[in-house]
């Protein structure tokens, strides 16, 4: 037996194994599946007989889940495992004991080119003191970008695994920093924003989860930080289940989506004060569920992308790890959905991930009241400060692709618009001048809500807080002296 | 001594003997900050309080020790033994 790192013998088994299983996934399915149908049928539809959505995913129809797709899947990658071991151990032998084998040669699904690895290794070293000339960095950094686009998978792993951090930090702040030299107006330096971030997507969905935290690490945009938020500095809540100060990056314990997809009714804001983007998308996704849906996908590598349409109207797919913000307890501490107090999906969190990598319209401090504090009030980009309260017109174009049209603050305008499909937000007051006694509990000042429907001549309105938090019910009149600026929104292109 | 920043325009949610409360501040002013306790989505208790005054919230007594009404403002409590 030929030793070249591990026991292909012993490899070759488990591909043995894996066929034997997939043999039997099948049976095993059908089975599951005729319990669930008897089940149901016994229920006589009084109820479901699962809230499971992997045994959900089995009820009629081809075997689209767990277990029954092993039965196609497992014969598939124990293939893919012989053919790797007959890479290592070819029929005339084998290569001689001690032989090193490199992993991606191995693990990958096709042979890297090392050739294009090494030259685009040497393009990024060679930016190390370049002479970029009078027009500027950017057809330098342009052609290193190109390189890496055009590596596989595996040839980006490898090239990772090569690089020096502090060639790929080097290529980060080349690449983010923009800036004309102020002795030269005619150059042109680093990747416009648009561009810089389908690049970072590209690597991200290319990469494999081991080259995920030099990226991080080493490349601005990768990672949004939490740092500058408010409730990071505050760092002081105690209370049960909000405390900042163990807030970290984690994997989050809960599904994209559970069950039934996008629900606008159970998304919750959390501790970040960005009431100002979240009406705005549940606003959108109250009115249009399958569009919201329809703008974020899990890669097969574990990252997941969504659909952010930048400052200047420009669509991308913003493409991140699958870590987010936690608490100490390891809750999400942001957006997420709330059902029954309980925390059960993490496709708000994704959205919101995607708008503070994205936002460009951060002006500072105002209106958070910072002045003069650099810690609170600077302009920041592509960060979780950078989304701390804002003003409510600025963030439907992120989330629609449309900016928004300020519309009359009057009860019958804001209903047509609510009744011909427009997503509608509203800014409360900054004080409880006219506010109705009856309504001083439900209501928020310097918030904004978002029209949840109307009923009984009233207008209902939602709170970003989510499930919890009281709906406002107010009259005509009440809507006149209470709310500002309502905003209509128009969905997609 | 635990103490708590509430935020406005931020909620909290925590839960209490099984019920789900959620904590939010509805106004502030120099002197004084209004919140309510929700329980499943019904305003409960709504308190207006200056600083040095207790209320109760999920079984404990909380006393006002700062208020700060500028920008998003907010308000400091702590919870009394």
């Amino acid at each position: 037996m030929s030793y070249v790192g591990f026991d292909v013998d012993k490899i070759r088994g488990l591909a043995r194994e894996m066929r034997k299983a997939g043999v039997t996934a099948g049976p095993l399915h059908r089975d599951l599946a005729k319990v669930l149908a008897d089940a149901e049928a016994a229920l006589g539809g009084v109820a479901p007989t699962t809230s499971q959505p992997l045994l959900d995913a089995m009820r009629g129809g081809p075997a689209k889940g767990l277990p029954g797709v092993l039965a196609t899947s497992l014969p598939g990658e124990a293939g893919e495992i012989d053919r790797r071991c007959d890479r290592i151990s070819p029929p005339n032998g084998g290569f001689p004991p001690g032989t090193v084998v490199d992993p991606m040669v191995v693990f990958d699904r096709a042979e890297p080119d090392e050739g294009k690895v090494n030259q685009a290794l040497d393009l990024i070293k060679g930016l190390n003191g370049k002479d970029f000339g009078t027009n500027g960095n950017r057809d330098d950094v342009r052609e290193v970008a190109k390189r890496l686009e055009e590596l596989t998978p595996a040839e980006l792993d490898l090239l990772l695994s090569k690089l020096d951090d502090a060639d790929l930090k080097r290529f980060g702040a080349l690449i983010s920093d923009t800036g004309d030299h102020w002795y030269n107006p005619f150059d042109a330096n680093g990747l416009p924003e648009g561009e810089r971030r389908d690049l970072l997507s590209h690597l991200l969905e290319r990469s494999g989860p081991g080259s995920w935290p030099k990226l991080a690490a080493d490349l601005p945009g990768v990672q949004p930080g939490f740092d500058t938020t408010d409730v990071f500095l505050d760092g002081v809540n105690s209370q049960s289940g909000v405390s900042t100060s163990g807030l970290h990056y984690g994997v989050p314990n809960v599904p994209l989506f559970a069950d039934g997809g996008v629900q606008a009714s159970e998304v919750a804001q959390g501790t970040l004060g960005d009431c100002w983007y979240i009406a705005s998308l549940k606003a959108t996704a109250a009115a249009d569920p399958k569009f919201i849906q329809d703008g974020i996908r899990q890669n097969a590598n574990g990252t997941i992308s969504v659909r952010v349409w930048d400052k200047d109207g420009n669509l991308h797919w913003v493409t991140m790890t699958p870590d987010l913000p936690l608490d100490s307890g390891g809750n999400i501490a942001f957006a997420r959905s709330v059902s029954n107090g309980t925390t059960t999906e993490s496709w708000p969190a994704y959205y919101e991930k995607a708008f503070a990598l994205l936002y460009g319209d951060d002006d500072g401090g105002a209106p958070d009241g910072k002045d003069g504090d650099s810690r609170y009030d600077r302009k920041e980009h592509g960060d979780y400060g950078a989304v701390e309260w804002d003003f409510t017109d600025k963030a439907p174009p992120y989330v629609t692709g449309n900016d928004a049209d300020g519309i009359d603050l009057d009860y019958d305008d804001v209903k047509k618009a609510f009744d011909s499909g427009h997503p509608v937000i509203v800014s409360s007051h900054s004080n409880m001048d006219g506010v109705p006694d009856h309504l001083k509990k439900a209501y928020v000042t310097r918030h904004v809500f978002y029209v949840k429907g109307f009923q009984n001549g009233k207008m209902v309105l939602g709170n970003p807080w989510g499930p919890g938090s009281p709906d406002l019910v107010v009259t005509p009149d009440e809507f006149k002296r209470m709310f500002d600026d309502p905003q209509k929104l128009t969905v997609g292109k | 001594m635990d103490r708590w920043r509430l935020r406005r325009g931020i909620p909290y949610r925590m839960e209490h003997q099984g019920e789900a409360l959620l904590v939010g501040i509805n106004d502030l002013t120099p002197d004084r900050v209004t919140f309510t306790v929700n329980v499943d989505g019904v305003p409960r208790d709504t308190f207006a309080l200056g600083v040095g005054e207790t209320a109760r919230i999920a079984g404990r007594p909380y006393t006002v020790v700062a208020i700060d009404a500028d920008g998003p403002g907010f308000a400091d409590l702590e919870a009394r033994a």
